[in-house]
């Protein structure tokens, strides 16, 4: 037995700091004893003869019923941090009552006392009505209040996960006074990703109000009203709420809605949709056109627009319309297309790599026909196609010879080209189009010759500024003008200057990034959303009206053909597969969390820049992106290992010995990581921050530190994962080697390093096969103690960096600077 | 519900104020009172299905309660009647405790739900202070209607290393509060 003293004797001194004061009967073996058959208990995991061994602990020991009940506050007090928030509403309905009986006529125009008189006779007002109003509100007070004990809050909980994630608007708070009996709208799911547009007059709800403005710039969200109706809203996206539905100004949503909530009705900018019993999607895109799509049942759509008019279609399942300002289209539902429309990506898809369909380099002084076709001068030489302008009306086109729908599969394409003979005249542009007619239009200038209905996006000046200019347009019919998005802050476009365009088209979003070509850190990316589906599907490459371009090189590549979807719950499925690949990642790494520990370092990478109160860096680091991205492509996607390498720095000098560091966080490498001698990842501790200066390949990594590398491209070789030590510049051993069998179709890694000052381990897992875990353990032999965490890649192949933590592992207990605790378990072995 | 029907056996307080006294007493002492339930009936539903028979009782039996006396105490007399009663009806968790050991922590219950609750901000505080992760879990874990079983499903894990991984983030809230709680509780 562990118990130091005998049973339920003497009373414990109430201290806060010293351990287990409260529990002075009780060893630590037995506290832990406890800790672990209370959670089990709670946890509703608990066998038998645990449970039988805590009936024996709680009967003999008084400190053990007190630990227990300790624990049950614990759990108590989590269930109701929304106590608070039920003793708040059990107030306002006591003041109600008051209020009910000092006015006895005045209660008659509150709804629910309207609502409970209703069926009363009219002479009986009075005592008699009092007391039923009364009566009716303490029942609805004590069976309400019962039947949501333990159903308590998903308010409150999502609560926190509003405040802390962000801010939803509420402009004005509900008059004093005005008893909530429950919200109009909740807020049922925030997807661990979301985002909302910063504002500083924003207040964290969860419970929302008509009139309640949501901005989500990233993220899904999804909203319950109190008829059971579920709408799912995909970021980005502005809605303003409303009591049975809401405008969506921009993004797109999908809603099922219950027969208690027939009538839902959402505005979009041009008219609104109501239901009649259905699963509906509406999507308003950045060029003013709406979209609806029925799922299931029936609902009404009324457009409105300058030349439409006013119009009222009833649409059923499988049927869809789009309209804007001048017309209007029947279609039929596309549901996958639909999808693309609403949901950011396609989980489960994103490893899959897309499949190159079109590649040319024009090397040949003939254009190939099988793939081309042209209008306007276009010519082929030896060192790439020239699109030469003429005038207006005339430009240059070089376009597919076969359609690519966007709609059936995402189109990512890639176009390397420069502006040659830059005049005074001469305006530089050129672009991309996705969705194209082959034939130019008959709209007026400046749209007269442009492709008669695209989807494009360009790169040109300012005609004033001469600064660089992004725009994304859409061009619904031949004899309409283009409609354009302009983004500016762009370098000036430069004659003779390597330029690359990525854009991407899935048949509603649209991105568009321009860089230099050899220099990808300097780079623009817009990103937008049409609806318009193409009358055709060709891809164009546009020449400016006057002057030469020069196209070097174009990929057009597809993504797999996704399943489709038919229901609200499809989506939601497809969000929580998201959500699952998120959550088994976070798992890995919150498994990875060392006991005893604290977190000193803890960087998601979402800000726009890095934070410069965490890390420094050497050589070619990115932030932005929800990652940090270490090196730069280039090129002929060629990596040089020799090449000095990128590294992210701790600012911070952190000491191992001082307490174990476990180092966790998640990579991606890129499409060439295979390529030559490959890709590799290291974790240095113990580091300084300069590199080796030398010919060989150690004078490529910092000049000293214990390294913990992962080169996967070794797979055949014992080296995939090193440990090296580098006590000197000039100096490096390799402490241990592993080979490893990794999967060349798979980038993304999950990492964890160990360092105790005495040694390091490394362990790699692929997160979708969490139980294949390698490992690596080495001793370290040097002096080494203090250093920089420092995360390297190599030259020629980034790797993407993101959720690193660093955890240091507490001093010794003993240590005064460590406040005890009563529930700390001992610290954990050091790892072998 | 329908509002102007009243449930079947319930008295019609004819005196509006002394109706006006339980709903004020009875929310006041809610929280301690659903704090009491759970230490002897530690699985949710049990729990709240006698919470609700008490409620009732209470009420029933709020003619014969004097004003000014504790009325958390005789909410808890009343409720471990109804605990017992519970357990007669065979519920499942009626035997997760021994009846000697159901005694003593009603005993030791009643004294620490007569004592004033920790306040919810040092929790909060303890919570603000977990790795994001953690607290999304532990948060997750305490979300309406999610069992330990249902949100292990979801994470692709056993329910024993979801509890264990719920039983450390409890024991450092357990640690934080008890470092910054300096009453007794």
């Amino acid at each position: 037995m562990t118990a130091k003293n005998s049973p339920d004797t003497g009373k414990h001194q109430v201290s806060n700091v010293h351990r287990n004061s409260n529990f002075a009967e009780l060893d630590q073996a037995v506290i832990h004893e406890l800790h672990q058959l209370c959670t089990r208990l709670h946890d509703e995991v608990i066998f038998e003869q645990e449970l039988a061994r805590l009936n024996q602990l709680l009967d003999d020991f008084s400190a053990a019923r007190k630990f227990y009940l300790r624990y049950v506050t614990l759990h108590s007090m989590m269930l109701t941090s929304t106590g608070k928030q039920q003793r708040v509403e059990a107030e306002e309905l006591s003041r109600h009552i008051t209020q009910v009986e000092q006015n006895e006529n005045s209660d008659r125009t509150h709804p629910l006392a309207d609502t409970l008189l209703s069926e009363e006779q009219p002479g009986l007002l009075g005592l008699r009505q009092q007391s039923v109003v009364t009566w009716a509100i303490a029942a609805m007070l004590l069976i309400a209040a019962s039947a949501t004990i333990w159903a308590v809050r998903e308010t409150d909980v999502d609560f926190a996960e509003a405040h802390h994630r962000g801010r939803v608007q509420r402009p004005t708070d509900p008059a004093p006074g005005v008893v909530r009996i429950a919200p109009a709208v909740r807020l049922s799911y925030i997807s661990s990703n979301a985002r909302w547009q910063p504002n500083g007059a924003f207040q964290p709800v969860t419970a929302l109000s008509p009139g309640d403005q949501l901005n989500l710039l990233e993220g899904e969200i999804e909203l319950t009203y109190n008829t059971g109706t579920k709408l799912l809203l995909v970021a980005p996206a502005e809605f303003l709420v409303q009591a049975a539905g809401g405008q969506l100004r921009s993004g797109g949503l999908v809603t099922s809605v219950t027969d208690a909530g027939h009538g839902f009705t959402i505005e979009t900018p041009n008219g609104k949709v109501v239901d009649l019993g259905t699963e509906f999607g509406v999507v308003v895109d950045d060029f003013g056109v709406s979209e609806v799509s029925v799922f299931q049942g029936k609902v009404e759509a009324f457009p409105l627009g300058k030349h439409i008019g006013s119009k009222k279609v009833e649409l059923t399942k499988g049927r869809g319309l789009q309209w804007d300002e001048d017309a209007m289209i029947p279609l039929n539902a596309n549901l996958r297309r639909f999808a693309a429309s609403v949901l950011p990506r396609t989980p489960g898809l994103d490893l899959a790599e897309s499949q190159t369909s079109l590649s040319d380099e024009f090397l040949s002084p003939r254009l190939d026909t099988a793939k081309w076709r042209v209008l306007g001068d276009v010519r082929a030489t030896r060192t790439g196609l020239d699109l030469r302008g003429r005038d207006a009306g005339n430009q240059p086109y070089l376009i597919t010879a076969d359609p690519y729908d966007p709609s059936r599969s995402p189109l990512t394409i890639t176009c390397d080209f420069q502006f040659a003979k830059l005049g005074p005249a001469v305006v530089p542009a050129f672009s991309m189009l996705t969705r194209s007619s082959a034939e130019r239009g008959i709209a007026a200038a400046p749209w007269r010759g442009t492709l008669a209905s695209c989807v494009r996006c360009s790169f040109s000046s300012d005609p004033q500024s001469g600064d660089g200019i992004l725009q994304a347009g859409v061009k619904l019919e031949t004899d309409r003008e283009m409609a354009n998005i302009s983004w500016s802050g762009f370098l000036r476009p430069v004659a003779e200057t390597p330029y690359r365009i990525v854009m991407r088209d899935d048949g509603v979003k649209i991105s568009f990034t321009v860089s230099l070509r050899d220099n990808p850190s300097v780079s623009k990316t817009v990103t937008c959303r049409s609806l318009f589906q193409g009358k055709a599907n060709y891809v164009a490459f546009e020449g400016a009206a006057s002057g030469l371009t020069r196209i070097e090189r174009v990929e057009i590549s597809r993504d797999p053909i996704q399943p489709p979807l038919s229901r609200y719950a499809d989506f939601c499925s497809r969000l929580s597969n998201a959500s699952r690949q998120r959550n088994r990642e976070e798992r890995l790494l919150r498994e990875w969390t060392p006991e005893n520990s604290v977190l000193i370092l803890d960087d998601d990478f979402h800000a726009p820049q890095l934070d410069g109160s965490k890390w420094t860096c050497l050589g070619d680091i990115q932030a932005g992106g929800g990652a940090i991205q270490l090196g730069l492509p280039n090129a002929e996607a060629h990596i040089d290992t020799w090449k000095p390498r990128p590294y992210l720095l701790t600012r911070k000098r952190l000491d191992p010995g001082a307490g174990s560091l476990t180092i966790v966080g998640k990579i991606q490498f890129a499409k060439n990581f295979l390529a030559g001698y490959g890709a590799s990842f290291a974790v240095m501790t113990r580091a300084n921050d300069q590199r080796g200066q030398g010919p060989g390949w150690e004078h490529s990594v910092l000049q000293r530190g214990i390294r913990a590398n992962f080169w996967p491209a070794a797979w055949d070789s014992k080296n995939s994962l090193e440990i090296h030590e580098k006590p000197t510049s000039n100096t490096l051993i390799l402490l241990a080697t592993e080979g490893l069998e990794a999967n060349p179709q798979v980038r993304s890694y999950l990492f964890r390093v160990v360092d105790d000052g005495q040694s390091v381990t490394l362990t790699i897992v692929d997160p979708r096969r969490p139980k294949r875990m390698h490992r690596i353990s080495a001793s370290t032999t040097s002096t080494l103690r203090t250093g920089y965490v420092g995360f390297e890649s190599c030259w020629g192949s980034p790797v993407t960096l993101d959720k690193v933590r660093i955890y240091q592992t507490r001093a010794s207990t003993n240590s005064a600077s460590v406040p005890a605790s009563s529930s700390e378990p001992p610290p954990p072995k050091p790892e072998a | 519900m329908k509002s102007s029907d009243p449930p079947a056996g319930l008295p019609e307080f004819s005196n509006p104020k002394r109706m006006e006294q339980f709903v004020e007493l009875y929310s006041q002492n809610y929280p301690r009172l659903q704090y009491y339930l759970m230490a002897l009936l530690p699985t949710s539903n049990d729990a709240a299905d006698v919470i609700q028979e008490t409620s009732l009782v209470l009420w029933k039996k709020f003619d014969s309660f004097e004003m000014g006396s504790n009325f958390l105490a005789w909410a808890c007399k009343i409720a471990r009647l109804e605990v017992l009663k519970h357990h007669e009806r065979g519920r499942h968790s009626a035997r997760l405790f021994a009846t000697s050991v159901l005694e003593k922590l009603a005993v030791q219950a009643v004294a620490a739900a007569t004592r004033p609750a920790p306040p919810i901000e040092v929790l909060e505080s303890c919570l603000a202070a977990l790795p994001e992760t953690e607290r999304k879990l532990i948060r997750r874990r305490y979300e309406p209607n999610s069992s330990v079983k249902q949100i292990a499903a979801e994470l692709d894990v056993s329910a024993n290393s979801l509890s264990k991984m719920l039983g450390r983030i409890r024991r450092t809230l357990l640690a934080c509060m008890e470092r910054k709680l300096s009453q007794e509780w």
